[in-house]
């Protein structure tokens, strides 16, 4: 047997060298940006002309948007009533840690159920760090963009105007006059800067230039070019001394600046004023200012000034002293990009900075405690070993057997004061309810700590649950305290307000409506006619009617029901309303859920015996609920968004506290209704996203299907 | 063999003895399920009824206590309050009020349609409410096209000095009623085509394969179906305010004229008081072209049934919509002809601070359209996605396979399967649609709910008029989910 020479050795056929090629860059077309465009963008000619149509479109809108977003809107509305946003115009403003409490206390629980039952994915981590960050950076480089100057207005025939300001030791400031001899000069929209503009008093600075430049401008009865004031500026100390003053203008048309020093920390005024010998008559000009800082003007930046500076001036100039408020100034014409830097986002970031930190640190406690409880590292604490096999139950102890039984003894005697009615009642009655839900509090909270520290799925998932039921009433309670106690006084319904109540209202009218709905859904599903007639009566009465009929309704004719309804607070009224509008939706949504449950189910349960009470509630709900958890999620949400009608009729929810703002006449915002309800807006979006999205992973993560159990 | 095996023996065991019991044989009465179901539905129908009478007996005496009593009567009172729009009903519809025949025999059908589609809506749908409502629907199509040739509508808005000067009030409260259901009707008819069409355009946006329109479409459905309808509501109206000029001012579509909104021919005048656009006005001879449009209608009826019956006799291709085309376009030329000129176009203008003539459209009926059809269509978008993505990728695979194009394939196998999930839900939007048109009262619209709130101010019977607000409502609602319940049988799929 010959041994055949080798193809390579004859080079009859084609070998592959063993050298692989050089390396070639793909087609340009094939990779990259390019690729992509191609294949998403300019697919086919059709594809390419709705990209261009749409591109334009888009554009142009969003051009549109962003140029009025950035350059024009006036944000102050926001973050000048971030306090009315969130818990209404009227609350007491010595309540307000109350409000902070329980957004914390929710932020806590939040972040304990996520820790529990989910996990925070890496992106939510990056967009927290980013946030973080850029609250840090941004009021920090805005420090660098210049302040606008201020400018105050003067004419012989009104009286001068004093602003008083704080500077600090060695702070440069430019006082300028400016004559205004040009026509161009009296014209409001060539003027840059903030006007002093007190919404409470009328002929401010910006009152006379408005007047000033109409006579000039629009009448045309006054020649700008005739001018002969003669004007100084002077800067006062806190009681009235003059500490510096310009030589005056004598009727020069010229610019005539003075450059001062402060000599220490603290109160000052500017003014400016008319030569005693030769005030002039005719003309007017105006006072520019340059590095002033302007006053934060929210209350607790107003209570912070007091305690280091002192009380502002008390001049004795009625109608015609200010301070350089933010409120009190008036920003014309349009501005740059680093202008809404510092004067738009670092005010709104400064204002929410402290809580959003505070929530952060809460947050990420919790968020850990629960990982921990989770995994069952908590159990160092007792001396445990820390396990990671979760699927036994342990018994429990002897202490929380009895922490439980305190804990339901005390929360009878709560819910029975409660019901009594806790309001009208005496101390003594105060008092034990007041006990009753500490003890109750107390106990519920060490037996969820005692779970939570045994660790494991099952009993952190109780603990958080616990947890849950606890902060319900401690939430009641802080939020419309308690008649004859003054650390936390009872807060009227009327004077409560903003996101705090719209969420108030959304949480008790979903959980108070899901009892009824599932009575109405399995009322509609029983065999009994009777009973089935008159809840398919009530579903579908009350779905068939706009929400704003039914709120008539609570508002108009509920009080006429007699049973004690007249006197029942319109805030109760609203949420009974609210509480059966939801329950006919869930009822309809619950029995969405009851009819995917399989006949063979009740065939097996009847078949061993057991009775149609604990077919239904052993049964046939766990798997009925568990499947329409996505539904009731949307139902949250729509009545979320639903609790925005009840500003119709009166309360002040976050639309009716926007309006409230946008109508009140001192506070100057009737201009501004865009930028408060985007704001609205915004705030409806993210709780509704979030909402949607905590569904969105509830159904993914298949609790829509049945729950796979680990015993 | 007088032993016989049970195997085998299909025979039914022997009845217990023929005939009506009451009671169940030997259980005592207070523990037969039957006595049982009837006792507690009789305790549960006591309760209820008892319930239902105590708040209502409480109701009129606490109305009576403070000196509102209750009266029905409050619907022919005055209504003194001026109305920004609506249609003048003083004239043309007294003959309805002073003739008690033609009133009683307009409300018995009313009554009747309303409860049969209320039955019919709760019910599951069957064949011959289907035929039967096809009837119904045919007669009130007949009906109000009728009474368009009669009385065409004729939107009317007044300026701020119009009404103090002619007030156009309507002279009693149920007049000012029919007013506000008609505005209602009006904005909720036309959003409804809006959105559907813009629902549509955003759905299939959604599916898109180009990026952007994908991404446009869901930043859009995100937007709107995540902010109350209120906030988007109040932001239209206010931004609009805030950004039309004066009327003096006015936006006009002439150009190259001086003063051009006072002349005539513009096709549109915007202002802050309202949208006006030119209008068509029947002439006497209006009514000719009607009727020759309506049997022409007949007619290509007929033709079709008999194409359709051509093709299935013999196979050929029918040309059915051809035809009717056809048809249809040679009766209104003719009706055109025959008519002369059945319309003459009114063109808005304006004189002093106000716009006259032409079509006026308010300004809370501007906003309210705009916000009712986008935030209507976010959710229709995600509807008719949903309904597009539950027809498996096969089908469209196997369509492709029999050699049919890309718009057949759309038309006969996706669109059929996709209709079958869309309508339900779409019929559920319609419904919202209708509820959250009340809303026109944070627009200043003089809709149902509005001249209701109007009325209660004036008179304080609250109760009445809520009782009409749940009527109106609860039939808007119910018309739109028994037409969707028509429409639904229409593309069921056909089982035998």
């Amino acid at each position: 047997m010959s041994t055949l020479p080798s193809p390579r050795e004859t080079g009859t056929f084609y070998v592959a060298p063993t050298e692989a090629p050089a390396p070639r860059k793909p087609p340009a077309r094939e990779v990259g940006l390019l690729h992509w465009m191609r294949e998403n963008l300019f697919k086919t000619p059709i594809d390419a002309v709705i990209t261009v149509i749409t591109l334009l479109v888009v554009g142009w809108v969003l051009l549109g948007f962003l140029g009025w977003a950035f350059l024009e809107a006036q944000w102050e509305i926001v973050f000048q009533n971030l306090r009315a946003f969130s818990v209404g115009q009227q609350f007491p403003i010595d309540a307000v840690w109350r409000a902070e409490g329980i957004a914390l206390m929710i932020v806590f629980l939040g972040m304990l159920t996520v820790g529990v039952f989910g996990r925070v994915l890496r992106g939510y981590l990056i967009t927290i760090g980013v946030i973080i960050a850029l609250m840090v950076l941004i009021p920090v480089m805005t420090q660098l963009v210049p302040e606008p100057p201020v400018y105050t207005f003067v004419d012989a025939n009104y009286k001068i105007r004093q602003v008083s300001f704080i500077a600090q030791e060695g702070q440069e400031m430019t006082f300028t006059v400016q004559p205004l001899t040009e026509f161009d000069e009296y014209r409001l929209e060539n003027l840059k800067g903030y006007i002093e503009n007190d919404n409470q008093q009328a002929n401010t600075a910006f009152d006379m230039f408005t007047a000033a430049s109409t006579e000039v401008v629009q009448l045309q009865q006054r020649d700008p070019s005739q001018y002969d004031l003669s004007v100084a500026v002077q800067v006062w100390d806190k009681d009235g001394q003059v500490l510096a003053q310009s030589d005056f203008s004598r009727g020069t048309t010229e610019d005539t600046s003075m450059t001062w020093v402060a000599p220490y920390s603290g109160w000052f005024t500017y003014t400016m004023v008319l030569d005693p010998e030769t005030p002039g008559t005719v003309g007017a000009a105006l006072l520019r200012v340059d590095n002033l800082e302007i006053l934060r003007s929210t209350v607790s930046a107003t209570r912070e000034r007091i305690a280091t500076y002192g009380e502002p001036p008390a001049l004795n100039c009625r109608g015609c002293a200010t301070q350089a408020l933010r409120t009190d100034m008036r920003f014309l014409g349009t501005r740059t990009l680093e202008q809404w830097f510092s004067l738009q986002l670092a005010p709104f970031l400064l204002e929410t900075r402290t809580l959003f930190f505070y929530s952060l640190l809460v947050g990420t406690i919790a968020y850990l405690l629960g990982r921990a409880g989770k995994r069952g590292a908590l159990r160092f604490l007792v001396g445990r070993e820390p396990t990671r096999d979760n699927s036994v139950l342990v018994e429990p102890t002897r202490i929380e057997k009895w922490l439980s039984r305190i804990a339901l003894i005390a929360f009878g005697v709560y819910i029975v004061l409660q019901v009594v009615g806790i309001n009208g009642a005496d101390a003594n009655t105060i008092t034990a309810y007041l006990i009753a839900l500490s003890i109750f509090c107390a106990t519920t909270i060490l037996y969820a700590t005692a779970l939570l520290v045994r660790g494991g799925p099952q009993a952190s998932g109780r603990a958080v649950v616990l947890l849950w039921a606890v902060s319900f009433p401690i939430i009641l309670t802080l939020l419309n305290g308690l008649g004859g106690l003054t650390s936390i006084a009872q807060i009227p319904s009327d004077k409560q307000g903003g996101l705090m109540l719209t969420l108030l209202l959304a949480a008790v009218a979903i959980i108070a409506s899901f009892p009824i709905g599932l009575l109405l859904a399995i009322g509609r599903q029983s065999n009994l006619p009777a009973v089935s007639f008159f809840c398919t009566l009530f579903i579908e009465v009350v779905r068939g009617v706009p929400l704003i009929t039914l709120l008539f309704m609570g508002r108009l004719i509920l009080p006429f029901f007699g049973f004690g309804l007249g006197n029942v607070d319109l805030l109760i009224r609203v949420m009974v309303v609210l509480t059966l509008f939801t329950s006919a939706y869930l009822a309809e949504v619950i029995r969405g859920g009851l009819q995917t449950i399989p006949k063979g189910q009740l065939e097996a349960a009847h078949a061993l015996g057991i009775n149609d009470f604990y077919t239904t509630v052993l049964i046939v709900l766990p798997q009925a609920l568990r499947a329409v958890i996505p539904a009731i999620m949307g139902q949250a949400i729509s009545l979320f968004k639903d609790t925005s009608l009840v500003y119709i009729i009166g309360l002040f929810e976050l639309v009716g506290v926007t309006n409230q703002i946008l109508g009140d006449s001192q506070t100057g915002y009737l201009m501004y209704p865009r930028e408060g309800y985007l704001f609205v807006a915004i705030l409806y979006f993210v709780f509704s996203y979030i909402m949607a999205e905590a569904s969105r992973r509830i159904e993914r993560t298949g609790s829509g299907a049945v729950r796979r159990q680990t015993l | 063999m007088t032993v016989t095996s049970n195997v085998g023996d299909n025979r039914p065991p022997p009845k217990a003895k023929q005939g009506f019991n009451l009671l169940t044989p030997g259980t005592p009465w207070y523990r037969d399920i039957k006595i049982l179901r009837v006792l507690a539905q009789i305790v549960f129908v006591v309760f209820a009824i008892g319930f239902g009478y105590i708040l209502i007996a409480n109701l009129i005496t606490n109305l009576n206590a403070s000196n509102l009593s209750l009266d029905f009567n409050v619907f022919t009172r005055p209504f003194n309050v001026a109305i920004s729009e609506g249609i003048p009903l003083n004239d043309q519809w007294t003959w309805l009020e002073n003739n008690a025949t033609i009133g009683w025999v307009v409300w018995l059908f009313l009554i009747a349609a309303f409860a049969y589609t209320a039955r019919s809506t709760l019910r599951q749908f069957r064949q011959e409410h289907l035929r039967m409502s096809r009837w119904i629907l045919l007669v009130i199509a007949i009906v109000l096209a009728a009474a368009m040739i009669i009385y065409p509508p004729d939107r009317i808005t007044y300026s701020a000095t119009q009404l103090s000067q002619t007030v156009f009030a309507p002279s009693t409260m149920a007049r000012a009623f029919a007013t506000g259901i008609y505005n209602t009707l009006s904005v909720v008819l036309l959003s409804l085509v809006a959105c559907t069409v813009l629902g549509i355009i955003a759905g299939i946006g959604l599916l898109s394969r180009n990026f952007l329109l994908r991404t446009v479409s869901v930043v859009y459905v995100e937007i709107f179906r995540n902010t109350p309808l209120v906030v988007q509501l109040i932001f239209i109206y206010r931004t609009l305010t805030l950004l039309l000029p004066a009327p003096r001012q006015s936006i006009c579509s002439l150009q190259g004229v001086e003063n051009p909104c006072t002349a005539e021919g513009n096709l549109y005048i915007l202002n802050a008081r309202g949208f006006y656009f030119p209008r068509l006005v029947p002439t006497e001879t209006t009514h000719l072209l009607w009727i020759t449009v309506f049997i022409g209608v007949i007619v290509a009826w007929g033709v079709r049934r008999w194409r359709i019956h051509y093709e299935e006799e013999t196979g050929r291709p029918a040309y059915a919509w051809r035809f009717v085309s056809a048809i249809m376009i040679f009766a209104v030329l003719a009706g055109y002809l025959l008519a002369g000129t059945p319309y003459t176009v009114n063109y808005p203008f304006l004189k002093g601070p106000n716009v006259q003539e032409g079509m006026q459209l308010s300004l809370g009926f501007v906003s309210l359209f705009i916000g009712l059809t986008l935030y209507t269509a976010a959710f229709i978008a995600d509807i008719v996605r949903a309904g597009i993505q539950s027809v498996p990728y096969g089908q469209l695979e196997a369509a492709r396979s029999l050699g049919l194009r890309g718009g057949q394939v759309l038309s006969m196998v996706v669109l059929p399967q996709a209709l079958r999930l869309i309508i339900p839900p779409l019929g559920n939007q319609y419904v919202n649609l209708g509820k959250n048109s009340s809303l026109g009262l944070v627009v200043t619209f003089a809709d149902t709910y509005r001249i209701a709130q109007i009325a209660n101010n004036e008179s304080g019977q609250a109760v009445p008029f809520f009782l009409a607000l749940m009527l109106i409502y609860l039939a808007l609602s119910l018309a739109f989910s028994g037409f969707t319940n028509l429409l639904n049988q229409t593309t069921k799929l056909k089982t035998r």
